[in-house]
């Protein structure tokens, strides 16, 4: 649905993107993810024809940005980061313009303003003036905007930035309902909210992709595993040979505290929790406490967004 | 062309959703009749073919203003609020964009004009002028506006704040407006140029006369063509720029 293929994008002699290259399927839900200043923007904003790539091209739907423009457009609906709003026009006229104006038929604009205001949380908002609403309910008219005219392609640029933690949940989950009728293409950087609506993540950087995939799949990528705390009754040295001994483990770590406890921590798979416990029992030690922390996208995110030269040293 | 008549329709309505139409309008028709009794109608007796001339005269330059005071905001607005995303990423051309935002702008000056139409119908009441005469002086009062406007518009693409395309649109109205003045003291050919391109000397005067003279329509009509092309251009251009 979506082919980016060696997007490159200069501002003057700064180069925003660099070879860009990836793919979104039809039905996804993908998170574009990195740093401010990492090209989340303008891969959006050339993927909705707004902005010409300086090299290599996009395909949306089959048409290309460069050569279809008027093709592309009519694929996609756009939320840029600040949702554009006219401030002294209703909910329901700003949505009726923008249909009519993206080519949906007089007679069917009435009844889809309706239905994607009830969609999007907006219903008793259409006579509204923009100006009065709040940011969380701008955003919402921003992707009513963006889905009225019923575009295969929905992309988001930081849907839920600003908005409150309640906002945030009922953004996330009318992002999600999108997936039933629209590709999305999302940016962001509040990467909590990233594995719990996208089916997958692209994670930038200085304008390259640096990985992607689900969030396993990159915490794969690392090939670091989970990071494992325990809680260990025994000797320190008992400990240590119990838990080392176990095939899969790395990283660990283990302090005495008093009482003959020792606090373990080490990095393993998943799996490998059940092997430790049987060790710890079989070397005759107790285990009172086992918690798996693993990589949170933020770690990996930092991780990544680090040049490979960084991450080998 | 449907989409252009869209943003024709949305933007003249908006006029009417803030106090900017409104004032200008009121504006309007205040200087418009104080304008017309101390200057068209003056204190000395006169033909009423001649207060209708002096009438059209001071409202050729009022015409003007109004069209860039229209004109200043249509992009420059969309700019500051970051609302012209939803034109760019629409199916709908630069060209699309640039002339229904004129046309807007075209019919809220003839909307000013129409209201003001009251003082010349009083010298057609209480004089003796022909009904052509008001006709042809208005036509050539919407063109000579609507060429501001499309001035206005090009200064509206090229600036980032309403302010500054009401400044730069002012500028280049009165460059083209004191054309004339720099053709008295320049040499042939270039003093022809300049008499040619001048926006209100040479071509407003048949107007004002009552005369629809079609080497003049040519040249507002062209005029028009030129600057919204110009208009279209710059705004396509801001693919590659931005």
């Amino acid at each position: 649905m979506i082919d980016v293929s060696g997007l490159t994008k200069y501002y003057g002699a700064r180069r925003a993107l660099h070879g860009l290259t990836f793919h979104v399927a039809q039905g996804e839900i993908v998170g574009l993810v990195g740093k401010n200043g990492a090209g989340k923007s303008s891969v959006l904003n050339i993927l909705c024809a707004q902005l010409l790539p300086s090299a290599g091209d996009a395909r949306v739907n089959g048409f290309s940005v460069t050569a279809d423009t008027f093709k592309v457009r009519q694929q996609i609906g756009f939320l840029p980061e600040i949702a554009p709003i006219y401030e002294d026009t209703t909910v329901a006229g700003f949505l009726t313009y923008l249909a009519r104006l993206r080519g949906k038929p007089a007679q069917a604009v009435a009844q889809r303003v309706t239905e994607v205001m009830g969609r999007t949380g907006l219903s008793g908002y259409g006579r509204r003036r923009m100006g009065t609403l709040s940011r969380g309910y701008r955003q919402r008219v921003g992707i009513a905007q963006a889905i009225v005219h019923d575009p295969p392609v929905v992309l988001l640029d930081e849907p839920m930035a600003g908005l409150d933690p309640y906002q945030i949940i009922q953004m996330r989950d009318l992002i999600g309902s999108l997936k039933t009728s629209h590709t999305v293409l999302f940016s962001t950087h509040i990467l909590s909210e990233v594995t719990r609506v996208c089916d997958r993540v692209i994670l930038i950087d200085s304008g390259r992709v640096r990985a992607e995939g689900a969030e396993e799949a990159l915490r794969a990528s690392l090939g670091r595993g989970q990071r494992l705390r325990l809680l260990v009754r025994g000797a320190q040295q008992a400990v240590a040979q119990a838990v080392g001994g176990v095939a899969g483990v790395s990283d660990l770590r283990c302090v005495a505290e008093e009482s003959g406890l020792v606090r373990v921590e080490l990095n393993a798979e998943p799996e490998t929790r059940e092997a430790l416990s049987r060790a710890i029992a079989q070397g005759g030690l107790g285990l009172l406490e086992l918690r798996a922390e693993g990589h949170g996208l933020e770690e990996l995110f930092v991780q990544l967004s680090e040049p490979k030269e960084a991450q080998a040293s | 062309m449907k989409a252009a008549w869209l943003i024709a329709q949305r933007e003249f309505v908006r006029y009417f959703y803030g106090w900017s139409g409104y004032v200008i309008l009121a504006a309007h028709l205040l200087l418009s009749g104080l304008l017309f009794n101390g200057y068209a109608l003056g204190n000395q007796p006169k033909f009423s073919q001649q207060v209708l001339e002096d009438y059209l005269y001071f409202a050729s330059g009022m015409a003007m203003i109004t069209g860039v005071l229209l004109a200043m905001r249509l992009i420059a607005e969309e700019r500051q609020g970051n609302t012209l995303v939803l034109l760019r990423s629409a199916p709908v051309s630069e060209r699309a964009v640039i002339w229904g935002k004129f046309l807007s702008a075209v019919g809220f000056l003839a909307l000013t004009l129409l209201v003001s139409l009251y003082l010349p119908a009083m010298i057609f009441v209480n004089g003796k002028v022909s009904l052509l005469h008001i006709f042809a002086g208005h036509v050539g009062l919407l063109l000579l506006g609507a060429t501001a406007a499309a001035v206005g518009l090009l200064a509206s693409v090229w600036s980032r704040t309403q302010l500054m395309a009401g400044v730069l649109g002012g500028a280049m109205v009165t460059l083209l407006l004191i054309a004339w003045m720099l053709a008295q003291i320049s040499e042939a050919p270039l003093r022809t140029l300049l008499n040619q391109l001048a926006l209100h000397n040479l071509h407003f005067r048949s107007f004002r006369g009552g005369v629809l003279h079609l080497r003049d329509l040519a040249y507002y009509l062209g005029a028009i063509v030129l600057f919204l092309e110009a208009a279209t251009q710059s705004l396509a251009a801001w693919r590659w720029r931005e």
